[in-house]
């Protein structure tokens, strides 16, 4: 028997079937969600790599249109449902209790009952393929979903109702442990930005998410018990679905974002040694967001026939939202501006990340002005645009926030090479794939079309061309991943020289995080205000592999 | 100049302040607020849902579909007015008073299966089915999910009586952070709250925004028209299957703006919203 000590929690190593269990330990559930959810890309990414065969020409060739239709729907559910959400979730899980000095998350088999929704919902959501997937889109609108196939609609459903509730539970979980379980030192405006963001996205998720959920639950009654309440038929108003969709639909973009954008403004400090710039501009741009997030949904409904008004408000509210987003992106400019920027993989990202953002923020600020919209509405524009901001916001986000904290989960370091030609890859194969959609939703080819006019297909053929440079970036990535996580050299405790406290214990983290309750001795970003020993050992790459006792 | 939130050391040290590896406190309380506020958004969203739908219809409510407003008035009645009555049991519980806390309890347990009782004589009653009319669709499906509420909430109340059999349970439960009784009574006031709410939401007459302000100008128009326009394009059948918004965009013209007319009717468009 070993005395529990502080010395005994290293001993007690974590092994690989720890992974498969209901764990509740919040480092373990977060690894579980990064995992599960990659998975998922992957199976998204098949999905999106057979819908740009498809389109490589433009006759129906590679598979039927109701095919197509499925793989379109279950490309985006699966997408945004099992890939973005459940990573913001997994970095929070991860992140929340390492960053604010607590052992784990305040309710931690809630946290695991959340975790483990997501595998049977994606599993059952996939299973639909086997009775005919649903054909109406990710938006599922009525009357359109009451039509195309009932099981295939129910299991999405089904399937999406766990989810959410996964995503509700989790949101929970971050509000109460950030609210409550800080360390004491720690008050509310020295607390890590990702956090701030946790809390607008958690707040999004409690206030949001419930109203889909209300939405699918009447739906299924349309779908099932032939009830008519958005179906025209029968007195409904299919108007009314599309409202409460978007109540949630419009906030998901956020709460695909936001985790990720407070992920950048750790890392860019980090890798910049500078201070972050405008530390509560970009905390409480945040909860702006979250606000005027609730309140721009009919963007989305320019063209379902709702009155005048109602159109001047909505657009008006969704472009004032460019004010708070713009005031993240000066700040984390101003926090690069000067700095000792050193291009590591995950500094690379998250540059990419402010590009790339920065596309689709602008574009989404053209889409907002009702004339605009009316105009490119359901064309390959707004596949260009909502693209740019989650793959070029909120993926190459997690590709930042994976590589800047995976010698923290693993104990182990990534090769930064063949990190950075993973980079390269993706960043190019981004916008070989969705700039030239912008030209095509301009010139007017619809989006979910299975087929094409002819006079599409040079710009359709450059997109599909990018879908496989993508393609082929996972596989530098995946590699890289693993064979880092088995054989990769030990990471220091604080490979980065990191000032927030999850650099502060050791790494991978013992299980109750930190041997001792941890001390904030400066504030979360206070790099180069004399801590200057950790700007040095920075600088040199060796350091980050410096054998973990050697620190001690 | 970035000021520092705090006044930077240099040392990156983990120095121990305190050794004691104590629990955090029990917040299952502030959970379980977070956790109402996500239900209070289900209802909102569900009692959003039902009178956007009525504001469109022309007579409400549909004929065969009147509900009673005595027996429902009553039943909203005894479960507001239970919240009150389990008041008593917690200041009970304060006091150290078991009989008190056995009492009070019992009675709100009894006045919940009261309400669940008459609401389930209702559903027997009422002249609709489900299907009936979409009022019927809504009073089922709204009172059945909030029946389903009070009938956790009850569960809860009992779980409470059953704990306090043994002699001791009010010191035990007021002594400790986690008070199942407290927890209990938010979620029991909270359904009080949404089942007067939905009975004023369905018997009152007035206060519903004007219809013309919520209907959409072009509805009638676009529901009038059950077939899709054809077209000659070989990709019909895909263009079918698209999502009927289509139909309506294509209806409201803004296909004429697509092929070139846009730039011309912009300020026409800015200057006059229900042209489209
Ligand atoms: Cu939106």
């Amino acid at each position: 028997m070993t005395a529990p000590t502080a010395t005994a929690h290293h001993h007690e190593e974590r092994l690989w079937w720890h992974f498969f269990t209901f764990s509740t330990d919040h480092k373990v559930i977060g690894i579980q969600y990064l995992v599960t959810s990659f998975l998922f890309y992957f199976i998204g990414g098949s999905l999106a790599g057979v819908i740009r065969t498809e389109l490589a020409t433009p006759a129906s060739d590679v598979v039927s249109p109701e095919l197509y239709n499925q793989l379109f729907t279950v490309h985006a559910t699966v997408m945004i449902f099992l890939w973005i959400v459940p990573a913001g979730a997994a970095f929070g899980n991860y992140l929340i209790p390492l960053m604010i000095g607590a052992k784990d998350m305040a309710f931690p088999v809630l946290n695991a009952i959340a975790f483990w929704l997501i595998p049977p919902g994606g599993i059952l959501l996939m299973s639909s393929f086997l009775v005919g997937a649903p054909q109406a889109g990710w938006t599922s609108y009525p009357p359109l979903s009451l039509l195309t196939g009932k099981p295939g609609e129910f299991i999405w459903i089904l399937s999406l109702l766990m989810l959410g509730t996964s995503s509700i539970l989790g949101a929970i979980n971050f509000m109460v442990t950030i609210w409550k379980m800080r360390i004491p030192r720690m008050d509310i405006h020295s607390m890590p930005l990702f956090c701030w963001a946790m809390i607008a996205t958690s707040a999004l998720i409690l206030l949001s998410t419930p109203v889909l959920a209300g939405a699918l639950i009447l739906l299924a009654f349309d779908l099932m018990a032939g009830t008519s309440f958005f179906n025209p038929a029968g007195g409904g108003d299919p108007i009314v679905y599309q409202h409460m969709f978007w109540f949630y639909s419009h906030p998901a973009v956020y709460i695909m974002i936001l985790p990720f954008f407070g992920a950048l403004s750790e890392i860019l400090p980090v890798h910049a040694r500078k201070p972050i710039f405008g530390y509560r501009a970009i905390a409480y741009s945040s909860l702006i967001i979250s606000f005027l997030g609730l309140i721009v949904w009919a963007h989305h409904m320019f063209t379902s026939g709702v009155p005048g008004w109602l159109r001047m408000f909505f657009m008006i509210t969704t472009m004032i939202i460019a004010v708070p987003t713009g005031i993240k992106i000066f700040g984390w400019l101003g926090t690069l501006w000067g700095g000792k920027i050193s291009f590591t993989t995950p500094m690379l990202f998250g540059m990419g990340l402010i590009s790339a953002f920065l596309i689709g923020g602008l574009t989404g600020v053209m889409v907002a002005s009702v004339p605009f919209d009316i105009h490119v509405h359901d064309t390959y524009f707004i596949v260009a645009h909502l693209h740019y901001v989650l793959f070029g916001g909120s993926v190459l986000g997690i590709f930042a926030a994976t590589y800047h904290w995976f010698p923290k989960m693993t104990g182990r370091m990534y090769n930064e090479f063949w990190g950075r030609v993973h980079f390269a890859l993706t960043f190019i194969g981004l916008n070989l794939t969705f700039m030239p959609m912008h030209e095509l939703g301009l010139l007017g080819m619809n989006r979910r079309v299975a087929m094409y006019d002819p006079q599409f297909q040079n710009l359709n053929l450059l997109c599909s061309f990018g879908t496989l440079l993508l393609a082929i970036s996972t596989f530098p990535f995946v590699i890289n991943m693993v064979w880092s996580w088995l054989k990769g050299p030990q990471a220091a405790n604080n490979p980065w020289g990191g000032l927030t406290l999850e650099w502060q214990t050791s790494s991978p983290p013992s299980i109750e995080n930190f041997d001792e309750l941890p001390v904030m001795t400066s504030g979360p970003y206070d790099y180069g205000l004399g801590g200057k020993k950790a700007d040095f050992s920075f600088l040199k790459p060796k350091q980050r592999v410096m054998a973990a006792s050697a620190e001690k | 100049m970035q000021s520092p939130t705090l006044n930077s050391t240099s040392t990156l040290n983990i120095s121990s302040e305190t050794a004691a590896h104590s629990e955090h406190p029990d917040l299952r309380m502030t959970g379980m607020a977070f956790f109402l506020v996500a239900e209070s958004m289900i209802f909102l969203g569900l009692f959003a849902a039902f009178l956007i739908t009525r504001s469109m219809v022309a007579v409400w409510q549909p004929e065969g579909s009147e509900v009673e407003i005595l027996l429902p008035g009553i039943n909203t009645i005894i479960l507001i007015s239970s919240s009150f009555v389990m008041n008593r049991g917690a200041t009970a519980i304060k006091k150290n008073d078991e009989a008190g806390l056995r009492f009070w309890f019992g009675l709100t347990a009894l006045m919940g299966a009261i309400f669940l009782g008459g609401q389930a004589y209702e559903y027997l009653h009422t002249p609709f089915g489900l299907t009936t009319s979409i009022f019927a669709s809504f009073f089922y499906v709204l009172t059945g999910f909030h029946g389903l509420h009070v009938t956790f909430g009850l569960m809860l109340i009992l779980m409470v009586l059953w704990r306090s059999r043994k002699p001791g349970t009010t010191l035990s439960i007021s002594t400790s952070e986690w008070k199942p009784p407290s927890f209990t009574g938010t979620l029991w006031m909270w359904c009080g709250l949404f089942c007067s709410s939905w009975f004023i939401c369905c018997n009152c007459k007035v206060g519903v925004a004007h219809p013309s302000n919520l209907r959409s100008p072009n509805i009638d128009y676009i529901l009038s028209k059950t077939e899709i326009p054809k077209r000659d394009s070989p990709s019909f059948r895909v263009r079918a299957v698209r999502l009927h918004n289509t139909r309506r965009e294509v209806l409201i013209g803004s296909s004429a703006l697509r092929t070139g007319h846009c730039s011309r009717n912009w300020l026409n468009f800015w200057l006059s919203s229900k042209r489209y």
